[in-house]
């Protein structure tokens, strides 16, 4: 398992399709950026389910994989981004 | 004893009463005051702490994420469990009788539980700066399952002296059924969630919940998830309840009284949960887990 970090650049026609997609994935933290933690297999089925939307030839998804949450440390300016909340 | 309750994925606290349902595909939780759509690749086990419904839209989706979701009353007594358990489990259930049935097997493994509680207490104390002299001369080993349940008293009795010292409680007094003041009330709710996180882990194992090693097998209560919920109380529980009484983060509206009982509110139950959650070893445990 790893923590991805993930953005993306999308057409417009299809970007709603790619965010209701990544949002059952990861946690949603600003308008084209996700976070999460994401075993191999899961890694696996969102890139095959992400391929059967984007068109290659002019949307892109970038993956920036990292160990763990803990060697990246972020500060904001601005509006705070998302957190995860894990007590609703 | 290895502490790994948790893994990189977390557990999701329900506080308010609302309903899980599917939209877009995505399950999404709509209650009172919130509603998310929660991302299923980052949740392991969702706690639902207060009166949620499921559509069956949403049961798809949860069985198929093997996401088990756990009922608990508003009082926080542990009611029932949707967990997708297609795969049978014979042989594992068979051994985990076996030991319980077998004496001497069954008492090796009480003997390692209470031990591991006494390692965690003694970890718990040795972080707040105190030296657990009591708690340690205490010699983990009996010739039957009920000398060891007396020596597991002792221990809480040593634990719940230093715990007193800590939050600045002089002669701290546990009670129960129900809680008769606000530290108790904490205790009891948070107590109630480790047991949940602890049987989820069992039955995310393939074991029986109900076949425990050091609590004898009841038909009142599962005896596992009591078990294993001994060894992690004081690293979870006792360690939430002290920040919250020292950094004084709580407020009177927290908590409701009943006659002599006690109770967390349900701001006060998110406060708690959200302590827990911010715990510096909580993400240490999850960062070994990788």
């Amino acid at each position: 398992m790893r923590y991805y970090i993930l953005v993306y650049d999308v057409n417009e026609k299809r970007v709603v399709k790619v965010h209701r997609l990544l949002r059952r994935y990861l946690q949603w933290r600003q308008r084209s950026v996700f976070e999460g933690y994401l075993a191999d297999e899961e890694l696996g089925e969102l890139l095959r389910r992400l391929d059967s939307i984007i068109d290659e030839s002019e949307d892109s998804v970038v993956f920036y994989s990292l160990p763990s949450d803990k060697v990246v440390h972020s500060f904001h300016i601005g509006a705070p981004p998302d957190r995860f909340e894990n007590v609703l | 004893m290895v502490l790994v309750l948790r893994h990189m994925k977390y557990p999701l606290f329900i506080t308010q009463h609302g309903e899980l349902r599917r939209e877009n595909n995505a399950l999404v939780f709509s209650g009172e005051l919130v509603k998310r759509v929660l991302p299923l690749g980052q949740i392991n086990e969702i706690h639902c702490l207060a009166r949620v419904s499921l559509t069956s839209g949403a049961i798809d989706i949860l069985s198929e994420a093997g996401v088990p979701v756990h009922f608990y009353t508003t009082k926080s007594d542990y009611k029932g469990s949707f967990v997708n358990d297609a795969s049978p489990r014979g042989k594992l259930h068979l051994a985990q009788a076996e030991h319980y049935l077998d004496g001497e097997k069954r008492l090796y493994i009480a003997e390692e539980i209470v031990k591991g509680m006494q390692n965690t207490m003694a970890f718990v104390l040795s972080r707040w700066g105190v030296n657990p002299v009591k708690l340690n001369s205490v010699e983990v080993s009996g010739g039957s399952v009920e000398e060891l349940m007396g020596r597991e008293a002792e221990l809480w009795t040593h634990f719940y002296r230093y715990f007193g010292e800590a939050i600045g409680v002089e002669d701290f007094k546990r009670t129960r059924r129900p809680p008769e003041d606000e530290v108790n009330a904490m205790i009891s709710y948070a107590n109630a969630v480790v047991y949940g996180l602890a049987f989820s882990s069992a039955v995310k194992a393939g074991l029986d919940p109900s076949i425990g090693y050091l609590h004898s097998v009841s038909e009142r209560r599962h005896s596992l998830p009591l078990d294993l919920a001994d060894v992690f109380k004081p690293l979870y529980v006792f360690t939430t309840v002290k920040a919250l009484v020292t950094e004084k983060k709580m407020k009177k509206s927290d908590f409701t009284k009943k006659g002599k009982a006690v109770y967390l509110s349900r701001e006060g139950k998110r406060k708690l949960l959200e302590e827990e959650h911010e715990l510096p070893f909580y993400d240490g445990l999850r960062g070994e887990a990788s």
